[in-house]
């Protein structure tokens, strides 16, 4: 865990500093690549933006907007032909260093909020139909939400193995029960089918680790009735964990929702590799385009995708 | 013979019948057509339906649903009668939305619109970013407005959907118009039908875009394989413009758009485009039109209205933009992003139709009502799973019409919509078609699309 | 041909671009194959009337040889030459040139295409005996020389352009 606080005057909040960059290589020329990216830090829930870029390469004309989960999106589309598209982004974003107080409640509390209504049902890569046998053995005992919160994570974190190769982007939350292993984002699906199961309404949130390079990570949310929403991490196995942990990009139901850079583009090839890496670093650095470039060139590549 | 005994069974489809009134009476714009039908008698009827089907079939007058699938459009030639009193409202209403819409675009490419949440218009396929800061052509992005209405009687028309990218039908309106009165002269008599003239409209329209006196346009086509191919065969005729494919057109060094021709190389001025996805046909066409080297009808990024979920904030874009209320009324709609629309939908999921946001002929729409118990449970799961794909809309008992089943030698009452077409040239001018495309519904269905199998019908206004 | 394009863009569709080319010269083609193929039928079926030998199952078959065509077993030779879904067949090629058609001519020649096609159609199943091969095969030459007569009175027989200049642009195309 970071304790480095780079010097920070307040120690409540803390400021962070972000590089994310993806590329992503086609076997032909696209002609026109049409794309939603979600790599903006979100405001709110103990994190304030400060300083937010975003280049593409080759450059494509865009417009930003709020999708309905209150993600900012940005909406880009590139013409100009091309064999490889670079999606960077930088900046920084004030944290929060401490976690909220929740005091414990009734699972029922939840049950009937509006807010978290859509937040129950299942969704593309969550139906929590197919794991409730699996949630009810593990927390079906419990009658209040944060120790079902507990439970699960704690669960899933210890049960499930982390490893890649027996998942992918498509992988659903059942299909990860089976297979009993997963990286953070199908641990995430599975534990938001459990707690879906149980009733508690919570969300998928994608973003980046603080004070590391390497891959984006992914944890879950659940709807607390007077706090909002906390955080539950089976990757890590913390529930609660400060704002500080996280620069968040985006909320979803699903990966689905929350996917970086999500579109279509219109080629004789196809999607022939991917690479992608961030990097979170304490302090108030400003990186340039060539940063990103640079970072980029240590990412591990995908091919066949 | 008398036409009680041609229209065996009179089962009733929808509560209004554009027909008959309530009473089973012939109305009285339907009087000279049903004695018409009474002369001829089914077997002459029928004889007739076969002779027009042969000439749809010769003729090419094609429908594709499979491109490898030779199809003759399918149409009934009863015509459709719409009154004058009708029609003046139509014609106000749609004149007064295609102005409002296209209002709409010019702010949302070229200004600030405040009307329609930028969630929804920045997600829909068709709003093109590369348009921002663009203004087309004497200020229009829609030139060609294809309007679908359904009658729910008594003059109140309510409109389902807006087509504003590529709307296709209106040589399938002249067409089936054209054949009816040469094939079935007594039905025309009594009537005084209001005329339109098509091509001169529509030149008018392309000449007031342009700056030179003559300009060179050309009618751009997906080819001969095209569901519509039909319609750009015959408008190019009609038109007397060419016909070209995507390879027959480049963007020559000085950023004008070229057709390749036996003699020479022509310079176009105007394309009237019968394709969406122009990259694919035509590489760096859209960088001539925003260069102003060429003008396209309609404009790119019109499609960003066209979206079923913009459709919810037209009549705020006629109070807001022309200070009017709107004439027509138009279904109502469920945003399931709205998570009070989304709750209302969920509960009477079973009464609503189910529309994809960015489908289009008939593709991706759900008339629960009319399915079956498992099929509407996976549409039910589709749209939760998916709320931003769809949108659900009511649904509506809109009017039946009399179908003569030649088969059976008989007359059967079907669902009937209306496409009505309308043109906006560079002055701001607005032209409403009388008359339109009458669909027809398979038996018992509400869906007309051709694309879903639907007939058409011969449409008149008369006074 | 020297006009000022201008002249021409309003009131005229006759620009002989590289897709009308094309669909011009396959239109020929097609026809020109469908002719052959009904002659080659005519011929077989009229030596079984008049009492040759070979019969006519035996000359197709070396007809059919010829062109290429393969004729799978339980389906007849003469099936695969007249109606077979492909462009081996009678009707195949009559339905290429009707796609061909749509785009390039004018309606009296889509006309006598449907004709043609109706002709084959129509005619109360497919025919067996050589004689009523004869018979459908006179008919549908009748209406392909009538086809022939409307292409030369069209306006894009006669205007402008030379079958060879159309031909030799198809050839550059490719």
């Amino acid at each position: 865990m970071q304790t480095y606080l780079g010097g920070e005057l307040d120690c409540r909040r803390a400021t962070v500093s972000y590089i994310y960059a993806a590329r992503y290589g086609y076997s032909g020329d696209v002609l026109h690549n049409d794309n939603q990216i979600r790599l903006f830090p979100r405001e709110g829930e103990g994190q304030d933006p400060l300083r937010t870029r975003l280049w593409t390469l080759p450059r494509g004309s865009g417009v930003e907007y709020g999708d309905r989960f209150g993600n900012r999106v940005r909406r880009t589309r590139v013409v100009e032909p091309h064999r490889s598209l670079i999606v960077a982004t930088s900046g920084q974003v004030s944290l929060s260093t401490r976690a909220p107080q929740p005091a414990d409640v009734y699972l029922d509390e939840v049950k009937g909020l509006a807010e978290g209504m859509e937040f129950v049902m299942p969704s593309p890569l969550v139906d929590p139909e197919r794991v409730s046998a699996l949630a009810f053995c593990v927390a079906g005992a419990s009658y209040s939400l944060l120790e079902v919160a507990w439970m699960v994570t704690d669960w899933v974190y210890r049960e499930v193995r982390y490893g890649r190769g027996a998942t992918n982007v498509a992988t659903t939350a059942d299909q990860v029960a089976s297979a009993m292993e997963g990286v953070c984002q199908d641990k995430t699906h599975l534990a938001l089918g459990m707690l879906r199961a149980l009733g508690a309404p919570c969300r998928y949130a994608s973003g980046l680790l603080t004070g590391q390079t390497g891959e984006t990570h992914a944890w879950a949310e659940f709807l607390h009735p007077y706090e909002g929403w906390l955080g539950a991490d089976p990757t890590r196995g913390v529930v609660n964990p400060p704002a500080r942990d996280y620069v968040k990009l985006a909320v979803g139901r699903d990966y689905t929702d929350v996917s970086p850079v999500n579109g279509s583009f219109l080629s004789m090839g196809t999607a022939a590799e991917c690479a992608a890496i961030a990097s979170v670093e304490f302090g108030e650095t400003e990186a340039t385009l060539d940063d990103a470039l640079r970072l980029l060139e240590g990412a591990y590549v995908v091919r066949n995708v | 013979m008398s036409l009680s005994q041609l229209d065996r069974e009179n089962r009733a489809v929808s509560a209004f019948s554009e027909w008959q009134d309530s009473e089973g009476r012939v109305r009285r714009h339907y009087e000279s057509i049903a004695e018409a039908v009474e002369r001829l008698g089914p077997q002459e009827m029928a004889r007739r339906w076969g002779a027009a089907g042969r000439q749809v079939d010769f003729d090419a007058f094609t429908f594709y649903l499979d491109p490898r699938q030779y199809r003759p459009a399918p149409a009934d030639w009863l015509p459709r009668v719409i009154p004058a009193e009708h029609w003046e409202v139509i014609s106000a209403g749609v004149t007064q939305r295609l102005k409002a819409i296209n209002r709409f675009l010019l702010d949302l490419y070229d200004g600030e619109q405040t009307i329609v949440p930028p969630e929804v218009v920045f997600t829909s396929r068709y709003f093109y970013p590369e348009v921002q800061g663009f203004r087309p052509p004497k200020g229009v992005f829609v030139h060609i407005y294809g309007i679908d209405l359904v009658h729910m009687g008594e003059g109140r028309y309510v409109v389902l959907e807006d087509n504003l990218r590529i709307p296709s039908g209106i040589a399938y309106q002249l067409k089936t118009a054209d054949m009816a009165s040469r094939l079935f002269p007594e039905f025309a008599q009594g009537y005084d039908i209001r005329p339109y003239d098509i091509r001169q409209g529509y030149l008018d329209m392309f000449r007031s875009l342009c700056d030179v006196e003559s300009p060179v346009c050309v009618l751009l086509t997906d080819g001969k394989f095209g569901s519509a191919f039909f319609e750009h065969r015959c408008l190019s005729d009609l038109l007397g413009i060419p016909l070209v494919e995507g390879a027959d057109l480049y963007v020559g060094n000085d950023g004008r758009v070229y057709a390749r021709t036996l003699d020479r190389d022509i310079a176009v001025d105007l394309i009237y485009r019968r394709v969406e996805d122009l990259e694919m046909f035509l590489p760096g066409l859209r960088e001539a039109y925003l260069d102003r080297k060429v003008v396209l009808v309609n404009g790119i990024g019109s499609g960003a209205a066209d979206d079923k979920l913009v459709f919810l904030w037209a009549p705020q874009m006629i109070e807001s933009y022309l200070g009017e209320t709107a004439i027509l009324e138009q279904a109502k709609s469920y945003n399931l992003q709205d998570a009070a629309d989304r709750r209302f939908v969920i509960e009477n999921l079973d009464m609503l139709v189910i529309k994809a946001r960015q489908g289009y002929g008939g593709l991706g729409v759900y008339v629960m009502p009319d399915l079956s118990e498992t099929h509407r449970a996976r549409v039910a799961r589709d749209i939760i799973e998916n709320p931003e794909v769809f949108i659900a809309q009511e649904t509506l008992d809109f009017s039946d019409h009399m179908v003569f089943n030649d088969a059976a030698g008989a007359l059967e009452r079907r669902r009937v919509d209306l496409r009505v077409f309308a043109i906006q040239d560079g002055n701001g001018n607005v032209t409403v078609f009388p008359g339109g495309l009458t669909r027809v519904a398979l038996p018992g269905g509400r869906i007309t699309n051709n694309s879903s199998g639907g007939l058409c019908k011969p449409t008149w206004v008369v006074s | 041909m020297t006009m000022d394009p201008r002249t021409i863009a309003l009131g005229t569709d006759r620009w002989l671009t590289d897709s009308r080319v094309y669909n011009l010269v396959w239109l020929g083609r097609w026809i020109e194959r469908a002719q052959n193929i009904a002659r080659v039928l005519l011929w077989a079926a009229q030596r079984e009337v008049d009492g040759g030998a070979p019969s006519m199952e035996e000359v197709l078959g070396i007809a059919a040889d010829v062109r290429g065509v393969s004729v799978s077993r339980g389906e007849s030779v003469l099936d695969a030459l007249l109606s077979r879904d492909s462009g081996a067949s009678l009707r195949g090629c009559l339905v290429a040139a009707r796609y061909n058609a749509t785009h390039v001519a004018p309606l009296e020649v889509m006309r006598h295409i449907g004709g043609a096609i109706e002709n084959l159609d129509g005619s109360g199943g497919a025919p067996s005996s050589p004689e009523e091969v004869a018979a459908l095969m006179r008919s549908s030459l009748a209406i392909l020389d009538d086809l022939h007569r409307a292409i030369e009175e069209s306006w894009f027989h006669t205007d402008v352009i030379s079958e060879e200049e159309v031909y030799r642009r198809f050839i550059q195309q490719q």
